[in-house]
Protein backbone atom coordinates (compact mmCIF):
# COMPACT_ATOMS: atom_id res chain seq x y z
CA UNK A 1 0.00 0.00 0.00
CA UNK A 2 1.83 3.23 -1.34
CA UNK A 3 2.38 5.88 1.74
CA UNK A 4 -0.10 8.88 1.63
CA UNK A 5 2.56 11.72 1.81
CA UNK A 6 0.90 14.92 0.59
CA UNK A 7 3.48 16.68 3.46
CA UNK A 8 6.21 16.29 0.80
CA UNK A 9 6.14 19.20 -1.73
CA UNK A 10 7.94 17.96 -4.52
CA UNK A 11 9.28 21.02 -6.88
CA UNK A 12 7.02 20.19 -9.72
CA UNK A 13 4.23 22.04 -11.31
CA UNK A 14 0.82 22.56 -10.14
CA UNK A 15 -1.67 20.45 -12.59
CA UNK A 16 -5.21 21.62 -13.03
CA UNK A 17 -6.42 19.29 -9.83
CA UNK A 18 -4.22 20.83 -7.83
CA UNK A 19 -5.92 24.19 -8.58
CA UNK A 20 -8.93 23.15 -7.92
CA UNK A 21 -8.08 21.33 -4.45
CA UNK A 22 -7.41 25.34 -3.81
CA UNK A 23 -10.36 25.70 -3.54
CA UNK A 24 -12.18 26.90 -0.46
CA UNK A 25 -15.29 24.85 -0.56
CA UNK A 26 -13.81 21.83 -0.74
CA UNK A 27 -11.32 22.26 2.53
CA UNK A 28 -13.79 21.05 5.00
CA UNK A 29 -11.49 21.59 8.31
CA UNK A 30 -13.38 24.72 8.82
CA UNK A 31 -15.24 22.23 9.96
CA UNK A 32 -13.17 21.72 13.31
CA UNK A 33 -11.31 24.65 13.74
CA UNK A 34 -11.24 26.56 16.95
CA UNK A 35 -12.74 29.66 17.51
CA UNK A 36 -10.56 31.75 19.09
CA UNK A 37 -8.55 31.53 15.91
CA UNK A 38 -9.49 32.54 12.50
CA UNK A 39 -7.62 30.21 9.87
CA UNK A 40 -7.80 31.78 6.34
CA UNK A 41 -6.07 31.23 3.07
CA UNK A 42 -5.57 33.46 -0.09
CA UNK A 43 -3.83 32.89 -3.21
CA UNK A 44 -1.73 35.23 -5.60
CA UNK A 45 -0.76 34.55 -9.02
CA UNK A 46 3.17 36.07 -9.60
CA UNK A 47 5.57 36.56 -13.09
CA UNK A 48 8.18 37.04 -10.46
CA UNK A 49 10.87 34.35 -9.20
CA UNK A 50 10.13 32.46 -6.19
CA UNK A 51 13.65 33.72 -4.54
CA UNK A 52 12.53 37.23 -5.12
CA UNK A 53 9.35 37.36 -3.74
CA UNK A 54 10.47 35.52 -0.27
CA UNK A 55 13.61 38.04 -0.35
CA UNK A 56 11.35 40.72 -0.47
CA UNK A 57 9.29 39.36 2.27
CA UNK A 58 12.09 38.43 4.25
CA UNK A 59 13.20 42.45 3.74
CA UNK A 60 9.94 43.48 4.90
CA UNK A 61 9.88 41.57 8.19
CA UNK A 62 13.35 42.45 9.02
CA UNK A 63 12.10 46.21 9.50
CA UNK A 64 9.10 45.14 11.49
CA UNK A 65 9.10 44.37 15.43
CA UNK A 66 7.62 41.46 16.97
CA UNK A 67 7.85 39.39 13.80
CA UNK A 68 10.33 37.03 12.59
CA UNK A 69 10.80 34.51 9.41
CA UNK A 70 11.45 30.90 9.91
CA UNK A 71 12.26 27.88 7.42
CA UNK A 72 9.11 26.52 6.39
CA UNK A 73 9.97 22.29 6.92
CA UNK A 74 6.75 21.46 4.41
CA UNK A 75 7.40 23.33 1.32
CA UNK A 76 10.02 23.71 -1.33
CA UNK A 77 9.72 27.26 -1.21
CA UNK A 78 8.49 29.13 1.61
CA UNK A 79 8.67 30.52 4.95
CA UNK A 80 7.07 30.86 8.29
CA UNK A 81 5.88 33.87 9.56
CA UNK A 82 5.37 34.11 13.26
CA UNK A 83 4.39 37.03 15.86
CA UNK A 84 6.55 36.85 18.77
CA UNK A 85 3.17 38.01 20.85
CA UNK A 86 1.73 34.52 19.92
CA UNK A 87 -1.08 36.28 17.36
CA UNK A 88 -0.54 35.18 14.52
CA UNK A 89 1.40 32.53 12.33
CA UNK A 90 1.72 32.69 8.28
CA UNK A 91 3.09 30.60 6.46
CA UNK A 92 3.77 31.77 2.53
CA UNK A 93 4.97 29.12 -0.27
CA UNK A 94 5.60 29.60 -3.66
CA UNK A 95 3.96 27.22 -6.46
CA UNK A 96 5.40 27.24 -9.93
CA UNK A 97 2.54 26.62 -12.42
CA UNK A 98 3.86 26.98 -15.94
CA UNK A 99 6.00 29.05 -17.95
CA UNK A 100 6.89 31.85 -15.08
CA UNK A 101 4.07 32.12 -13.14
CA UNK A 102 3.70 30.82 -9.79
CA UNK A 103 1.01 31.11 -7.10
CA UNK A 104 2.13 32.34 -3.77
CA UNK A 105 -0.17 30.78 -1.11
CA UNK A 106 -0.52 32.35 2.06
CA UNK A 107 -2.24 30.43 5.31
CA UNK A 108 -3.31 32.70 8.22
CA UNK A 109 -3.25 31.31 11.84
CA UNK A 110 -4.59 34.38 13.40
CA UNK A 111 -5.87 35.47 16.61
CA UNK A 112 -9.91 36.72 16.22
CA UNK A 113 -8.53 40.04 17.96
CA UNK A 114 -5.54 41.75 16.86
CA UNK A 115 -4.06 39.01 14.95
CA UNK A 116 -4.62 40.46 11.52
CA UNK A 117 -3.38 43.67 11.76
CA UNK A 118 0.72 42.44 10.46
CA UNK A 119 -1.28 40.97 7.12
CA UNK A 120 -3.26 43.71 6.73
CA UNK A 121 -1.15 46.56 6.98
CA UNK A 122 2.29 44.91 6.24
CA UNK A 123 2.26 41.44 4.25
CA UNK A 124 -1.04 41.84 2.44
CA UNK A 125 0.05 44.96 0.61
CA UNK A 126 3.26 43.77 -0.18
CA UNK A 127 2.18 40.79 -2.04
CA UNK A 128 -0.29 42.63 -4.29
CA UNK A 129 2.81 44.82 -5.58
CA UNK A 130 4.46 41.54 -6.26
CA UNK A 131 1.02 39.81 -7.66
CA UNK A 132 -0.10 39.47 -11.43
CA UNK A 133 -2.96 41.78 -11.16
CA UNK A 134 -4.75 40.93 -15.01
CA UNK A 135 -4.78 37.73 -16.81
CA UNK A 136 -2.84 38.00 -19.43
CA UNK A 137 0.60 36.36 -18.70
CA UNK A 138 2.32 38.21 -22.09
CA UNK A 139 5.84 36.40 -22.34
CA UNK B 1 -47.92 -27.90 25.13
CA UNK B 2 -49.84 -25.24 22.96
CA UNK B 3 -51.01 -22.93 26.58
CA UNK B 4 -46.88 -23.36 27.51
CA UNK B 5 -45.51 -21.67 23.56
CA UNK B 6 -48.50 -19.25 23.99
CA UNK B 7 -47.02 -18.23 27.42
CA UNK B 8 -43.62 -18.09 26.26
CA UNK B 9 -45.07 -16.01 23.68
CA UNK B 10 -46.29 -13.41 25.59
CA UNK B 11 -43.09 -13.70 28.06
CA UNK B 12 -41.01 -12.75 25.24
CA UNK B 13 -43.39 -9.69 23.65
CA UNK B 14 -43.07 -8.73 27.22
CA UNK B 15 -39.92 -8.54 27.20
CA UNK B 16 -39.53 -6.86 24.00
CA UNK B 17 -41.65 -4.05 25.16
CA UNK B 18 -39.49 -3.09 27.98
CA UNK B 19 -36.64 -3.26 26.01
CA UNK B 20 -38.50 -0.85 23.61
CA UNK B 21 -39.00 1.87 26.19
CA UNK B 22 -35.59 1.71 27.90
CA UNK B 23 -34.31 2.93 24.67
CA UNK B 24 -36.88 5.75 24.61
CA UNK B 25 -35.64 7.19 27.66
CA UNK B 26 -31.88 7.31 26.40
CA UNK B 27 -30.36 10.50 25.70
CA UNK B 28 -31.99 12.59 22.67
CA UNK B 29 -30.04 11.23 19.55
CA UNK B 30 -27.23 9.45 20.27
CA UNK B 31 -27.75 5.45 20.74
CA UNK B 32 -25.87 3.32 19.72
CA UNK B 33 -22.03 4.57 19.39
CA UNK B 34 -20.87 1.65 19.27
CA UNK B 35 -22.89 0.77 15.83
CA UNK B 36 -21.05 3.83 14.27
CA UNK B 37 -17.73 3.23 15.67
CA UNK B 38 -17.57 -0.13 14.09
CA UNK B 39 -18.79 0.74 10.57
CA UNK B 40 -16.10 3.97 10.56
CA UNK B 41 -12.54 4.47 11.76
CA UNK B 42 -13.58 6.56 14.55
CA UNK B 43 -13.66 4.88 17.94
CA UNK B 44 -16.31 4.94 20.31
CA UNK B 45 -14.61 8.34 22.47
CA UNK B 46 -13.97 9.97 19.10
CA UNK B 47 -18.09 9.10 17.92
CA UNK B 48 -19.32 11.21 21.11
CA UNK B 49 -16.70 13.75 20.50
CA UNK B 50 -17.82 13.98 16.71
CA UNK B 51 -21.73 14.22 18.20
CA UNK B 52 -20.39 17.42 19.89
CA UNK B 53 -19.57 19.10 16.98
CA UNK B 54 -22.35 18.01 15.17
CA UNK B 55 -24.59 19.22 18.09
CA UNK B 56 -22.74 22.53 17.76
CA UNK B 57 -23.40 22.93 14.06
CA UNK B 58 -26.34 21.64 13.74
CA UNK B 59 -27.88 23.76 16.50
CA UNK B 60 -27.04 27.25 14.45
CA UNK B 61 -29.79 28.18 12.38
CA UNK B 62 -32.46 25.78 13.50
CA UNK B 63 -32.57 23.85 16.44
CA UNK B 64 -33.39 20.02 14.90
CA UNK B 65 -30.67 17.76 15.61
CA UNK B 66 -30.28 18.18 11.42
CA UNK B 67 -27.64 20.14 9.75
CA UNK B 68 -29.20 22.02 6.84
CA UNK B 69 -27.26 23.52 4.20
CA UNK B 70 -27.31 26.94 5.57
CA UNK B 71 -26.01 25.27 8.46
CA UNK B 72 -23.20 23.42 7.20
CA UNK B 73 -22.03 26.52 5.00
CA UNK B 74 -21.78 28.22 8.32
CA UNK B 75 -19.33 25.42 10.04
CA UNK B 76 -17.38 25.68 6.61
CA UNK B 77 -16.80 29.17 5.77
CA UNK B 78 -18.17 31.11 9.69
CA UNK B 79 -20.42 32.88 6.78
CA UNK B 80 -24.01 31.81 5.11
CA UNK B 81 -23.32 34.34 2.56
CA UNK B 82 -20.51 32.84 1.44
CA UNK B 83 -21.66 29.90 -1.96
CA UNK B 84 -19.36 27.53 -3.39
CA UNK B 85 -19.94 25.06 -6.28
CA UNK B 86 -17.65 22.98 -4.46
CA UNK B 87 -19.37 22.99 -1.05
CA UNK B 88 -22.64 22.03 -2.61
CA UNK B 89 -21.03 18.91 -4.10
CA UNK B 90 -19.32 18.13 -0.76
CA UNK B 91 -22.66 18.44 1.11
CA UNK B 92 -24.49 16.48 -1.44
CA UNK B 93 -21.96 13.61 -1.37
CA UNK B 94 -22.59 13.27 2.72
CA UNK B 95 -26.23 13.44 2.18
CA UNK B 96 -26.49 9.80 1.18
CA UNK B 97 -30.04 9.48 1.82
CA UNK B 98 -30.53 12.69 -0.50
CA UNK B 99 -33.21 14.60 1.77
CA UNK B 100 -31.01 17.61 1.83
CA UNK B 101 -30.20 17.52 5.10
CA UNK B 102 -27.45 15.65 7.32
CA UNK B 103 -28.00 13.26 10.22
CA UNK B 104 -25.53 12.55 12.86
CA UNK B 105 -25.11 9.05 11.18
CA UNK B 106 -24.27 10.34 7.48
CA UNK B 107 -22.18 13.10 9.50
CA UNK B 108 -19.97 10.21 10.93
CA UNK B 109 -19.45 7.82 8.04
CA UNK B 110 -18.58 11.21 5.90
CA UNK B 111 -16.49 12.09 7.89
CA UNK B 112 -14.29 8.99 8.22
CA UNK B 113 -13.35 9.00 4.89
CA UNK B 114 -11.44 12.36 5.98
CA UNK B 115 -9.87 10.64 8.76
CA UNK B 116 -5.87 10.24 8.12
CA UNK B 117 -6.64 6.33 9.18
CA UNK B 118 -9.24 6.14 6.59
CA UNK B 119 -8.38 3.78 3.94
CA UNK B 120 -6.89 5.35 0.67
CA UNK B 121 -9.07 3.48 -1.43
CA UNK B 122 -12.22 5.49 0.29
CA UNK B 123 -10.60 8.96 0.04
CA UNK B 124 -9.81 8.21 -4.09
CA UNK B 125 -13.39 7.04 -4.03
CA UNK B 126 -14.63 10.22 -2.77
CA UNK B 127 -12.37 12.57 -4.37
CA UNK B 128 -13.62 11.49 -7.59
CA UNK B 129 -17.06 11.62 -7.06
CA UNK B 130 -16.77 15.00 -6.14
CA UNK B 131 -15.19 15.56 -9.34
CA UNK B 132 -17.20 14.22 -11.10
CA UNK B 133 -19.93 16.69 -11.37
CA UNK B 134 -22.44 15.20 -13.84
CA UNK B 135 -21.97 12.09 -11.98
CA UNK B 136 -21.39 10.04 -14.98
CA UNK B 137 -19.20 8.01 -13.72
CA UNK B 138 -15.73 9.76 -15.67
CA UNK B 139 -14.62 13.75 -14.98
CA UNK B 140 -15.06 15.52 -18.59
CA UNK B 141 -12.52 17.97 -20.12
CA UNK B 142 -15.26 20.23 -19.87
CA UNK B 143 -15.91 19.91 -15.98
CA UNK B 144 -12.06 19.90 -15.17
CA UNK B 145 -12.55 23.77 -16.99
CA UNK B 146 -15.51 24.75 -15.09
CA UNK B 147 -13.80 23.34 -11.55
CA UNK B 148 -11.06 25.57 -12.36
CA UNK B 149 -12.42 28.67 -13.79
CA UNK B 150 -14.93 28.64 -10.11
CA UNK B 151 -11.83 28.15 -8.20
CA UNK B 152 -9.56 30.78 -9.57
CA UNK B 153 -13.19 33.41 -9.69
CA UNK B 154 -13.34 32.58 -6.06
CA UNK B 155 -9.90 33.53 -4.56
CA UNK B 156 -9.38 36.26 -6.99
CA UNK B 157 -6.48 34.30 -8.78
CA UNK B 158 -6.00 35.94 -11.96
CA UNK B 159 -4.73 33.47 -14.72
CA UNK B 160 -5.72 34.43 -18.67
CA UNK B 161 -7.99 31.32 -20.99
CA UNK B 162 -4.73 30.84 -22.89
CA UNK B 163 -2.66 29.60 -19.74
CA UNK B 164 -5.93 27.85 -18.09
CA UNK B 165 -6.25 25.71 -21.45
CA UNK B 166 -2.27 24.62 -21.33
CA UNK B 167 -2.61 23.54 -17.58
CA UNK B 168 -5.85 21.59 -18.67
CA UNK B 169 -4.02 19.89 -21.70
CA UNK B 170 -1.01 19.54 -19.68
CA UNK B 171 -2.88 17.78 -17.22
CA UNK B 172 -5.14 15.70 -19.41
CA UNK B 173 -1.97 14.57 -21.50
CA UNK B 174 -0.63 13.00 -17.78
CA UNK B 175 -4.31 11.33 -16.79
CA UNK B 176 -6.01 10.67 -19.64
CA UNK B 177 -4.09 7.34 -20.62
CA UNK B 178 -6.65 5.70 -22.38
CA UNK B 179 -6.88 9.06 -24.35
CA UNK B 180 -10.48 9.26 -24.85
CA UNK B 181 -10.52 13.10 -23.55
CA UNK B 182 -12.23 11.84 -19.74
CA UNK B 183 -10.64 10.51 -16.72
CA UNK B 184 -12.56 7.36 -15.34
CA UNK B 185 -12.10 5.65 -12.36
CA UNK B 186 -9.00 3.84 -12.99
CA UNK B 187 -7.20 6.95 -14.92
CA UNK B 188 -7.59 9.07 -11.31
CA UNK B 189 -6.59 6.75 -9.52
CA UNK B 190 -3.08 5.81 -11.23
CA UNK B 191 -2.74 9.47 -11.12
CA UNK B 192 -3.72 10.61 -7.51
CA UNK B 193 -1.00 7.66 -6.37
CA UNK B 194 1.57 9.18 -8.69
CA UNK B 195 0.66 12.89 -7.09
CA UNK B 196 -0.70 12.06 -3.22
CA UNK B 197 -0.74 15.88 -2.83
CA UNK B 198 -3.89 15.82 -4.49
CA UNK B 199 -5.52 13.98 -2.07
CA UNK B 200 -4.71 16.54 0.45
CA UNK B 201 -8.41 18.00 1.27
CA UNK B 202 -9.13 14.27 1.81
CA UNK B 203 -7.44 14.37 4.90
CA UNK B 204 -8.27 16.24 8.36
CA UNK B 205 -5.35 15.88 10.83
CA UNK B 206 -7.64 17.56 13.19
CA UNK B 207 -10.05 14.29 13.25
CA UNK B 208 -6.80 12.51 15.32
CA UNK B 209 -7.36 14.73 18.20
CA UNK B 210 -10.85 15.08 17.81
CA UNK B 211 -11.75 13.98 21.56
CA UNK B 212 -9.00 17.11 23.06
CA UNK B 213 -11.29 19.69 20.97
CA UNK B 214 -14.74 18.60 21.88
CA UNK B 215 -14.69 16.42 25.25
CA UNK B 216 -17.68 15.37 26.12
CA UNK B 217 -17.73 14.64 29.63
CA UNK B 218 -21.65 15.11 29.96
CA UNK B 219 -22.02 12.13 28.00
CA UNK B 220 -19.49 9.86 29.69
CA UNK B 221 -20.97 10.68 33.19
CA UNK B 222 -24.24 9.53 31.74
CA UNK B 223 -23.57 6.16 29.92
CA UNK B 224 -20.90 5.34 33.60
CA UNK B 225 -24.31 5.77 35.52
CA UNK B 226 -26.19 2.75 33.61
Amino acid sequence: MPELDEDHMMAKDLNAFDLISFSSGFDISGLLTHSEYLNCVERFVSKEKPEKILERVKAMVDKVERVVVRKDEKACEGVKLEGLDGNFVIAVRIYRLMNELVVIEVKRKEKKVGGGQFWRTQLRPLLLELALLHGNASK
Amino acid sequence: MVQCLDGLKHLCAGLLNLCDSDSAKQPRGLENPEVLARETVFSVSEIEALYELFKKISSAVIDDGLINKEEFQLALFKTNKKESLFADRVFDLFDTKHNGILDFDEFARALSVFHPNAPIDDKIEFSFQLYDLKQQGFIERQEVKQMVVATLAESGMNLSDDVIESIIDKTFEEADTKHDGKIDKEEWRNLVLRHPSLLKNMTLQYLKDITTTFPSFVFHSQVDDT
